[in-house]
């Protein structure tokens, strides 16, 4: 037959678009996507000066990255799977990475644009401060792609959605506490650097208050981040299923 | 065109250390139905996967247009569909944007109106998934599966849940696309589809195929029967090619490779001696005889082989 075979090309722009709809379908993810970003820009709001700033942004960033990018993929790969979505999505003619990978984006985009709102909010009120948008830039994008990564690792040890409220707890501790003590603490925390909320948090400091070797400091975090992205991709291969679970 | 659309050799598929199918062998020529019937749990799903390539044989050849349908995935599954036995809809989408959503992943879809409208479907375009019934997600199943004019179409039990009326259509629908040169791997639990469908069937028995050939080939390996009731006190049957049972009550069963000439000889029987022989039926072996005759032929010694087994 002479027909043109392979993925079509419309295929990612179709899966992206089912996807966004059954998450806006879906009220808690429609009402955190809204309402997190306008809360927390409002919070930024009653920060002031900058031995506050590092604290708020980093907050601000972990949240997003906690619950839009990490607890989303969990919950809602874990519930494509368990109403066989995702085997039938393998039946058509995309490749299966290409359908989990297009899954996954929805979710990333969604907490890259949450963060666009917040930071251009958190950073016009910290106008007098100067922030190099780079390292910025550097912690929601490797920020992002670790905690997505974690998050399809995770649906292989949950059962269902509701599950998924359990199986997402340690890593949201490491994020945002890791996150949170290494704010307080200060950069002096090295234990809790290692945690990814901790990397994050001062990839923010380095945006923030750089303070001497910054680019030392920003290797180190990166590295920190795609450590946790290269575990969570191990765990996902071995425990990652298209079928569900009992 | 290979003239075998399918072929399958030796296939073993595994669960961890359960083995769901033992050493399978069939084949599928171009433009043909063929069935896969056997009980709950016989290996029919785990090797119908196998074949569609969503999971690979543990032991054995799996080929599909002459290619392994696993590790050549991209060239495999563009020209075929998929009905899987779990129809695995996203239940907030609306009918529609779901046949959308599927048009974009096939390759050459047709229009999803008409696809809708041939499963009887239009009208319901709008409404969410979650909120049709059962035989209208099976049917919707079938639009998507046969959207891209597949040239080899795998349905796992495709009417189950169906009423009569849409099953029948479900029928027509299947016949259209064999008329057209569709090659079809049908699974069911209904052996008057199988029946009805169906140029050649196999049935599986706890993961091996206990017997397979054309509907005559595989009726021909059970025997025909004769019932009727005489009363207590009547004489002796005549000597029969087929095997007599008779109860106290008067209950006649008889099972016969020669259905026609045993029935001349009871009719003659029944004449000379002037009995009457009531509820008198004789018909060929139906699909459920066989079916249950594998059934009952659990446990018995010499049921390795597939294909060339015989039972009674």
């Amino acid at each position: 037959m002479s027909t043109p075979l392979g993925t079509p090309r419309a295929a990612v722009p179709a899966l992206l678009r089912a996807e966004l709809n059954l998450l806006l379908r879906n009220r808690t993810v429609a009402v955190t996507a809204t309402l997190l970003p306008v809360l927390l820009g409002l919070l930024l709001t009653r920060t002031s000066g900058p031995s506050m700033a590092v604290p708020a942004l980093a907050m601000q960033v972990l949240t997003i990255l906690g619950f839009t990018v990490y607890l989303t993929v969990t919950t809602t790969l874990t519930s494509r799977r368990q109403e066989h979505y995702l085997k039938r999505l393998c039946c058509a003619a995309p490749s299966p990475a290409t359908v989990l990978n297009s899954l996954v984006l929805v979710p990333a985009l969604l907490a890259v644009a949450q963060l666009a709102v917040v930071l251009a909010i958190g950073l016009r009120l910290l106008a007098p401060l100067r922030v190099e948008v780079l390292f910025l830039l550097l912690a929601v994008l490797a920020g992002t792609i670790c905690c997505a990564v974690m998050g399809v690792a995770t649906t292989g040890y949950t059962s269902s959605a509701e599950h998924a409220q359990i199986t997402t707890l340690p890593f949201l501790l490491l994020l945002l506490g890791g996150g949170a003590g290494s704010a307080v603490v200060g950069q002096a925390a090295q234990p809790l650097r290692l945690t990814p909320g901790g990397a994050v948090t001062d990839l923010v400091r380095c945006a923030v208050a750089p303070g001497d070797g910054v680019f030392a400091a920003t290797l180190t975090d990166l590295a920190v981040l795609a450590g946790w992205t290269l575990l969570a991709l191990l765990v996902a291969r071995r425990t990652f299923r298209w079928e569900p679970r009992s | 065109m290979f003239e075998e659309v399918v072929d399958v050799d030796g296939v073993r598929c595994s669960y961890g250390s359960y083995e769901a199918v033992r050493g399978v062998r069939f084949d599928i020529r171009a433009g043909e139905l063929f069935a896969l019937l056997g009980t709950n749990g016989a290996g029919k799903t785990t090797l119908l996967e196998t074949v569609e390539g969503l999971r690979p044989a543990t032991r054995g050849r799996v080929r599909v247009f002459g290619k392994d349908p696993w590790q050549r995935r991209s060239e495999v599954r563009p020209r075929t569909g998929i009905m899987l036995q779990h129809s695995g809809f996203a239940g907030e989408l609306t009918v529609l944007e779901t046949v959308r959503l599927w048009r974009a992943m096939v390759p050459n879809a047709k229009d999803p109106r008409a696809a809708l409208e041939t499963v009887g479907l239009r009208h319901r375009e709008r409404v969410r998934v979650k909120l049709l019934s059962g035989g209208e997600r099976r049917r919707l199943d079938l639009a998507l599966a046969t959207l891209a004019r597949p040239e080899l179409l795998f349905l796992d039990e495709p009417t189950t849940g169906l009423d009569p009326e849409s099953r029948r259509a479900s029928w027509e629908l299947v016949a259209g696309l064999l008329a057209e040169g569709t090659t079809v791997l049908l699974t069911t639990h209904y052996l008057e589809e199988a029946e009805r469908l169906a140029h050649r069937l196999a049935i599986m028995h706890r993961g091996e195929i206990a017997l397979s050939g054309t509907l005559s080939e595989v009726l021909a390996a059970e025997s025909a029967r004769i019932r009727f009731s005489v009363a207590a006190r009547a004489p002796g049957l005549p000597v029969l090619a087929g095997e007599v049972e008779r109860d106290g009550a008067g209950r006649v069963d008889i099972r016969t490779a020669s259905l026609q000439s045993d029935l001349h000889r009871v009719l003659d029987w029944s004449r000379e001696h002037g009995i009457h022989l009531s509820g008198l039926r004789a018909r060929q072996a139906s699909l459920e005889d066989v079916f249950h005759a594998v059934r009952e032929s659990d446990g018995r010694p010499g049921r390795g082989t597939q294909q060339e087994v015989k039972f009674r």
